[in-house]
């Protein structure tokens, strides 16, 4: 099964600049263990005390969605995160 | 009252439907706070300015540098050095100088922010942490004045409407304080964008007709030019403007 996970802009420099990154899980939550997995460093920017930080906004094919939410093969999941810049 | 001139002026809003002379009588009588005169602050004075809002305070205790000029459209290349508060008064002052411009050169704090919001009818975010925004926030819940969250990174923003009382704040959305970039990126035009939003949402709010962004966080990524949309949950037990925030402020 692939899903693709698309990475925002800002997130990039820890994921060695992937635009987006295809991963295999049954949950958002195991798609997103599985980009930290690979890349450690996005653990500060998307985890907060263990559970997906509540900045940290993610759609399933444009729908919002959270972390217990089914995957499919061929999901589309696209992480947004808070955007405090002025 | 509108005058001759104001009638003239803003003919093109004033047949819009809905709004007409009473609406930009509204206007015309409002106060908006803009906190933040950077890249999402100049965008968002210089609309309120050009629609007829009575009277804007500009809120900001920083200088210009050459770094801001390919955002911050109110400041120019001979105001470098200069206040931010005092560049874009003077530049609003000659847009529009039927207008009240208050510039305010502070720091905005917990000791302050009251004083800062103190007779607004809307406080416009164009501040650039998060920290400073959840004082603004606080303060706008306990005073019952609207504020009109928005923030970039890069071609990303955000935008959502608080209604103190009607909507959730920013603390029921935030529990968590977001993690600052060091240095975030930007291109001019995304604040330019989520600028005019604000100011579309303030002259709503103001006029009193069609529906905002309230309890509704709407995304922008510039790269794909998609937007997408959250509906944002009320925290009965938020500190801010929850049981929690009312205890508190039974307190203050």
């Amino acid at each position: 099964m692939a899903v693709k996970i698309l990475i925002p802009s800002l997130l990039r420099k820890y994921s060695g600049d992937q635009e987006a990154v295809e991963v295999d899980g049954g949950t958002v939550r195991e798609c997103i263990d599985i980009l930290k997995g690979r890349y450690p460093e996005l653990e500060r920017w998307l985890y907060k005390n263990g559970k997906i930080a509540t900045y940290v906004h993610i759609f399933v094919n444009k729908r919002k969605s959270c972390g217990e939410d089914a995957i499919k093969d061929g999901d589309e999941i696209k992480i947004l995160m808070a955007t405090g810049g002025g | 009252m509108l005058s001759e001139d104001d009638l003239v002026r803003y003919s093109r809003q004033i047949v819009y439907p809905h709004f007409g002379k009473k609406g930009q009588e509204k206007l015309k009588a409002s106060h908006a706070v803009v906190v933040g005169v950077g890249g999402l602050g100049c965008a968002a004075a210089l609309n309120l300015a050009c629609a007829g809002i009575g009277r804007i305070s500009l809120v900001d205790d920083d200088v210009i540098e050459l770094s801001n000029l390919n955002r911050q459209i109110l400041h120019w290349e001979q105001d470098v050095g200069e206040r931010k508060t005092i560049s874009a008064m003077k530049k609003l002052n000659t847009i529009n100088s039927a207008l009240e411009i208050d510039a305010v050169c502070e720091k905005i704090t917990e000791d302050n922010v009251y004083d800062i919001i103190k007779g607004a009818n809307v406080v416009i975010n164009g501040l650039d942490d998060f920290e400073t925004r959840f004082v603004v926030n606080s303060a706008c819940v306990k005073r019952n004045v609207p504020f009109i969250h928005a923030g970039i990174s890069g071609l990303l923003g955000q935008i959502t409407t608080i209604v103190p009382g009607k909507t959730p704040c920013l603390s029921c959305m935030y529990p968590d304080i977001p993690p600052a970039e060091d240095t975030i990126p930007v291109f001019g035009v995304t604040p330019a964008f989520m600028a005019s939003l604000q100011v579309a949402e303030a002259i709503k709010l103001l006029a009193g007709f069609g529906e905002t962004l309230g309890g509704r966080m709407m995304y922008f990524d510039g790269e794909t030019m998609e937007t997408y949309y959250e509906d944002m949950i009320k925290d009965p037990n938020c500190i801010v403007c929850g049981s929690a925030g009312s205890r508190s402020q039974e307190n203050r």
